[in-house]
């Protein structure tokens, strides 16, 4: 889906032209991209942080790989299957060697597991997709992997680990960012890195799957967005990621600039306090005295998703770039579900809810969120507000960066509980696995169980809890999605909490150049490639 | 004089002491490193076990004096997010923020400088209501602001210089720096101008100060009424006279370029110091931040030791106090 | 040298204040800066007087009537003269609430900066020893706090708000105000006059207040005068890395730094017209505090 709008050039742009100004046109060879963040180190196994995950894919192979809608895809196992309820068998792809040459067989894959869960000072582990398994070397390309309980997640979980040579099992987290052991056997070979400045790679010749067309690529982090669309717009670098709102409509209206969207599974989403204990000073009667939360009744918290206007935040806030949503996922994502919608703004009917459920003289509300976490984040949140307001609930805002948010939001109330009533905050399933934010965000909290960690405002439903828990331990995937898609509805249908919308990701690109998008907002470089 | 320093560096450890002390207490209480460093996904014993690896989990009071036991053997701790040293860290960025800061503070001084001397001496001429006005600008405009500003002028609409970044460096006499290579050179222009305006404009404005004010004092008119030519009133009795509290100023606002250089850092993603530190914050990687902080009080305190040598050198009656028995 | 200083420190007459006061104030620029100035704080005082709307009232506002050019008309059939910003805000109500905020914010805390700043400089170069290096540690401390840091701290403690944004700024600035003082202060401090002053056997605080005062405050006023718009520009700062005032209540600063966002989209009057705000106030407190510094000073008032 490339959009290239050629409204008429504004002033400025003519104002440049006039100038001699031109596009360079890189080399075909060499690419420079500017990132909005770079790896916190260049060990694959060193931390589970997205930027570190989607640059390993460049360099590593996993076994399992995903594409850019996070459906799996053959990597350096060929195919896997179940072979009884507690294993799993995978297939290893033959003739693959590392960038040092060495030959890749089922001892990497066993070693690489011990390694990935045991680097020391890793701020987040891989861990938690090695626990509870046991692997088991069958042949040189068989692999079997068994588990503690049934799990069909498997694969997922095979898909978020990098795959080392046997030889550096026991290399540093130092050695990776020197390059001394950072051999993958992806399609690029790691070149060098100045942290904070540059990142090099360069093609894999002899790269299993199908070779990439730049010889090199240079990375360049640029955190603040409008440097980075200058940097395009000067020719500095030749392809950008995360485009912001604002600055959309220069890029479209410049010539020789090529923009790609696409509907991210990063969803925004309201957080809405639903038991009577304990009490938050976030609400407040007419006389500022603290009162239960209104939002214990499902009619108040669906009146406040009709009391947004998604559209008007899509249009005027966000420049186009957010889609409303009504569920975790975006359309034609793992887990969708057909029967949910977003709400239609109908401040009548949102009324008409709050009259019903006894509050027409209306309340006081503080709604909370994170400062600069999301796109427009602080914007989205005013917007709100400025909705809620007119319904009747007299609503401010307060908003505060993001290591401050989370801490409160996790447990900064009494008891280490959460602290908000009303918090807006985002969610993007990094593993791909239908059951990822229904066991993070609905199932009721059970911390000893891994259930709930993200379910800070007390919704439970013992019935979408078992769907949730039966769709997790069958073997039969296509029966677990339906058991997760009826939870997804009737977890949604009683707002467990209030879907805002789906982010619209963004690159951009000097002419001449594609990329192959999907609902991951993370940039993956070898799908950069040059129009034929 | 040996007495003076000597009482001074004693004062000092002290002062690194008391500051650790404050900026680990602050630190906590801002929010939890482990909400912003693992991956919500990750199994509930996983953030346990990162709690108990980085020692969080124990009271602040035994993290400081494990801290502390670990700072007089010289190790600050490791980065919680970059699991490497973080005085390696900030010193693998320093060089990066330095020329960035000494360029501005050159910038400052040639440009603030004669402009504030001519200002002071014509107060009433167009050429010193231009300067001063366009000072004026230079303190208000916020730094941000001007740096994308300027991006969007010189780079992306006249296309003269790079948007961002740092240039090709060389080694020139064992030090590496961009200084060297024309690219770097071309690198560096926009941030160090934008970096440097606020500085040039309290320049100009402490010169001007000071000029009107020894101008007005009996000995300038004095050397004036010996028929001495300008040039020579301006170089021997004029510039002594108002370096003094320009020198302060500078000695201060060089340590806080180098330290507060962040906001242009974070604008032109230069790799320096400034940025680390300002990530470090936002993501409460409290051994880069306590070790930085501790750096850059380090770096005053000796630039202000700097001072006090050099007041008494300009200014025979300020004596050290180390000296006074 | 040391006779006349002691003259014009020590033993001014009302009547030469007056005369001074009345030189100063009749000349143009003065009274032009003076003028604006008053302006300034009339339209800060009177701004839910005066203002179309109420751009902190979230009822009121919507984003339907976001980013209008200037001149348009609002949903409820306002005209914003100065267009709206990202959040439909009449950008000229919001000028007027913002200046309010905005001056708030610098002048409570560069007074308040000052006066801790004088304090503790005076005292530092007067009393000298222990107590020089021991308020000049503290000030080393503070020297190399960032803002950002303070601010982030302060927020994660009390929340946030204009209240905290000011003690933020007084913490961030206090020091800069003491260290200067003390420079000038310690080189009074050695000069005759305070050594006759002294002989004379006037009482520490009258030293301080009536001689080492008004002949240490002339670099004083230039960097307060400076840093109240510097203030402004800290403040407009601390929004754009996320911290500061609050997002449904902005400054003047953070008018400024949200509508630069738009500016590349040809929106330009949501950062141009607050800007130009700014600038006007920032130039008539510096003009008039280059008055004032000139008045203050006794060597330079005749």
């Amino acid at each position: 889906m490339k959009v290239s709008t050629l409204k008429p050039a504004i002033f400025m742009t003519a104002i440049a032209f006039s100038l001699g100004f031109s596009v360079s046109s890189a080399s075909a060879e060499n690419l420079k991209v500017a990132l909005a963040a770079e790896p916190t180190s260049m060990d694959p196994h060193y931390q589970n942080l997205t930027i570190n995950n989607s640059f390993a894919t460049q360099v590593y192979n996993a076994l399992v790989l995903q594409d850019v809608n996070q459906n799996l895809l053959p990597g350096l196992s060929t195919s896997w299957k179940p072979i009884d309820d507690k294993t799993w068998e995978f297939k290893l792809r033959a003739g693959v060697k590392f960038h040092n040459g060495s030959a890749f067989s089922a001892e990497d894959v066993v070693a690489t597991m011990q390694r990935a869960a045991n680097v020391p000072n890793s701020p987040s582990s891989f861990a938690t997709f090695t626990k509870g398994k046991t692997f088991k070397v069958i042949d040189d390309l068989t692999l079997q992997i068994s588990t503690e309980k049934p799990y069909p997640f498997t694969p997922n979980d095979m898909s978020r680990i990098s795959i080392i040579d046997a030889a550096f099992v026991d290399a540093t987290t130092e050695d990776f960012n020197t390059g001394v052991a950072s051999f993958g056997t992806g399609p690029f070979t790691f070149t060098k890195w100045l942290p904070g400045d540059l990142l090099e790679i360069k093609r894999n010749d002899h790269y299993w799957g199908s070779a990439v067309e730049w010889d090199n690529i240079i990375i360049r982090p640029i955190s603040d967005g409008t440097t980075r669309t200058a940097a395009l717009m000067a020719g500095d670098v030749d392809f950008i990621e995360r485009v912001s709102p604002s600055d959309l409509p220069i890029l479209e209206s410049r010539e020789g600039i090529s923009i790609f969207k696409s509907v991210s599974n990063r969803l925004l989403y309201l957080t809405l306090h639903m038991t009577d204990s304990p009490i938050k000073p976030y609400v407040t009667d007419s006389n500022d005295k603290p009162i239960a939360s209104p939002f214990r009744d499902v009619r108040m918290r669906k009146a406040v998703s009709l009391a947004i206007n998604r559209k008007a935040i899509a249009e005027r806030v966000m420049d186009g770039l957010s889609a409303p949503a009504g569920q975790f996922s975006p359309e034609g994502y793992i887990g969708y579900s057909n029967n949910l919608k977003p709400d239609l703004y109908d401040p009548e009917q949102a009324k008409e809810l709050i009259s019903a459920a006894g509050y027409a003289d209306g309340f006081k509300l503080t709604m909370h969120g994170p400062a600069g976490r999301y796109s427009n984040d602080t914007r989205i949140l005013e917007a709100i507000a400025q909705m809620l307001s007119r319904v009747g609930i007299d609503t401010s805002v307060e908003t505060m960066p993001a290591s401050v948010f989370f801490k409160r939001f996790a447990r900064g109330g009494p008891d280490k509980k959460p602290e908000f009533t009303a918090a807006m905050s985002g969610y993007a399933n990094g593993s791909g696995e239908p059951s990822h934010p229904l066991r993070i965000f609905i199932h009721t909290k059970q911390k000893e169980r891994g259930y709930g960690p993200g379910n800070r405002n007390g919704y439970s439903n013992s019935e979408v809890d078992k769907l949730i828990e039966d769709g997790r331990s069958s073997m039969d995937i296509a029966m677990g999605e339906k058991a997760f898609i009826e939870a997804t509805n009737v977890a949604m249908q009683e707002y467990a909490l209030v879907p805002i919308h789906h982010e619209i990701a963004t690159w951009a690109a000097r002419e001449g150049i594609v990329y192959e998008h999907g609902a991951l907002d993370s940039t993956f470089l070898h799908y950069i490639s040059a129009k034929k | 004089m040996l007495a003076f320093v000597i009482k001074r560096v004693i004062q000092s450890i002290l002062v690194l002491f008391i500051m650790s002390l404050i900026v680990f207490s602050m630190i906590n209480l801002v929010g939890d490193p482990v909400d912003m460093l693992v991956n919500p996904e990750s199994l509930p014993e996983e953030i346990d076990r990162v709690r108990r690896d980085f020692g969080l989990d124990q009271p602040v009071h035994v993290q400081y004096w494990k801290f502390l036991t670990g700072a007089i053997s010289g190790d600050l701790g490791n980065s919680f997010i970059f699991g490497r040293p973080a005085l390696a860290l900030i010193a693998e960025r320093f060089p990066a923020t330095l020329e960035l800061a000494t360029c501005a503070l050159i910038l400052a001084v040639s440009v603030g400088l004669p402009l504030g001397i001519y200002a002071g001496l014509n107060p009433d001429g167009w050429g010193a209501r231009i300067i001063m006005g366009g000072s004026v600008l230079g303190i208000s405009i916020p730094t941000f602001w001007l740096g994308l500003m300027m991006i969007i002028i010189f780079s992306v609409f006249l296309g003269w210089l790079p948007v961002s970044g740092r240039g090709d460096t060389a080694n020139f006499l064992g030090i590496e720096s961009s200084i060297f290579t024309l690219d770097g050179l071309r690198h560096l222009i926009l941030p160090a101008i934008n970096l440097s305006l606020f500085k040039i404009s309290i320049v100009i404005r402490l010169t001007r100060a000071g000029v009107e004010e020894v101008m007005a004092l009996d000995f300038i008119k004095f050397a004036r009424a010996r028929g001495l030519a300008s040039q020579r009133i301006i170089r021997a009795h004029l510039l002594p006279n108002i370096l003094i509290p320009i020198i302060t100023v500078l000695a201060i606002e060089f340590g806080t370029l180098i330290a507060f250089a962040t906001v242009t850092e974070s604008v032109f993603a230069w790799p320096g110091v400034g940025k680390l530190v300002i990530d470090a914050i936002v993501n409460l990687d409290r051994p880069i931040v306590v070790a930085y902080l501790l750096f850059v009080v380090t770096l005053f305190l000796i630039l202000n030791l700097i001072v006090d040598i050099i007041y008494a050198a300009l200014d025979p009656r300020v004596r050290l106090q180390g000296d006074r028995q | 040298m040391k006779k006349v200083q002691i003259a014009s420190s020590s033993f001014q007459d009302n009547a030469k204040i007056r005369n001074a006061l009345l030189e100063n104030f009749s000349q143009p620029t003065t009274l032009l800066s003076g003028g604006l100035l008053f302006l300034v704080a009339l339209c800060a005082i009177f701004a839910p007087l005066i203002a179309p709307t109420n751009p902190y009232n979230l009822a009121v506002v919507s984003i339907m009537d976001s980013r209008l050019a200037p001149g348009e008309e609002m949903f409820d059939g306002t005209v914003a003269w100065l267009g709206t910003d990202g959040a439909g805000r009449d950008i000229l109500s919001a000028i007027l609430f913002g200046l309010r905020t905005s001056l708030l914010v610098a002048v409570c805390s560069a007074l308040i900066a000052l006066i801790i700043g004088l304090l503790v400089g005076l005292i530092a170069a007067f009393f000298g020893g222990r107590t020089d290096t021991f308020l000049m540690r503290i000030v080393d401390i503070q020297l190399s706090f960032p803002a950002i840091l303070v601010a982030l701290v302060l927020l994660a403690v009390l929340g946030k708000g204009i209240d905290k944004v000011i003690i933020a700024l007084v913490i961030v600035q206090w020091a800069i105000y003491a260290r200067t003082v003390r420079a000038t202060a310690i080189v009074e401090r050695r000069k005759e006059y305070i050594e006759a002053a002294t002989c004379l056997r006037l009482s520490n605080f009258r030293i301080i207040w009536k001689h080492l005062l008004p002949n240490s405050i002339s670099p004083l006023i230039v960097l307060a005068t400076l840093q109240t718009a510097h203030s402004i520009s800290i403040e407009a700062t601390l929004s754009f890395l996320g911290v500061g005032v609050p997002i449904t209540e902005p400054s003047l600063g953070s008018l400024i730094s949200n509508g630069f966002d738009y500016i590349l989209s040809g929106a330009y009057w949501i950062t141009l017209f607050p800007g130009i705000m700014l600038l006007a106030t920032v130039a008539a407190i510096n003009i008039f505090g280059d008055r004032l510094r000139v008045l203050l000073n006794p060597r330079l008032s005749k």
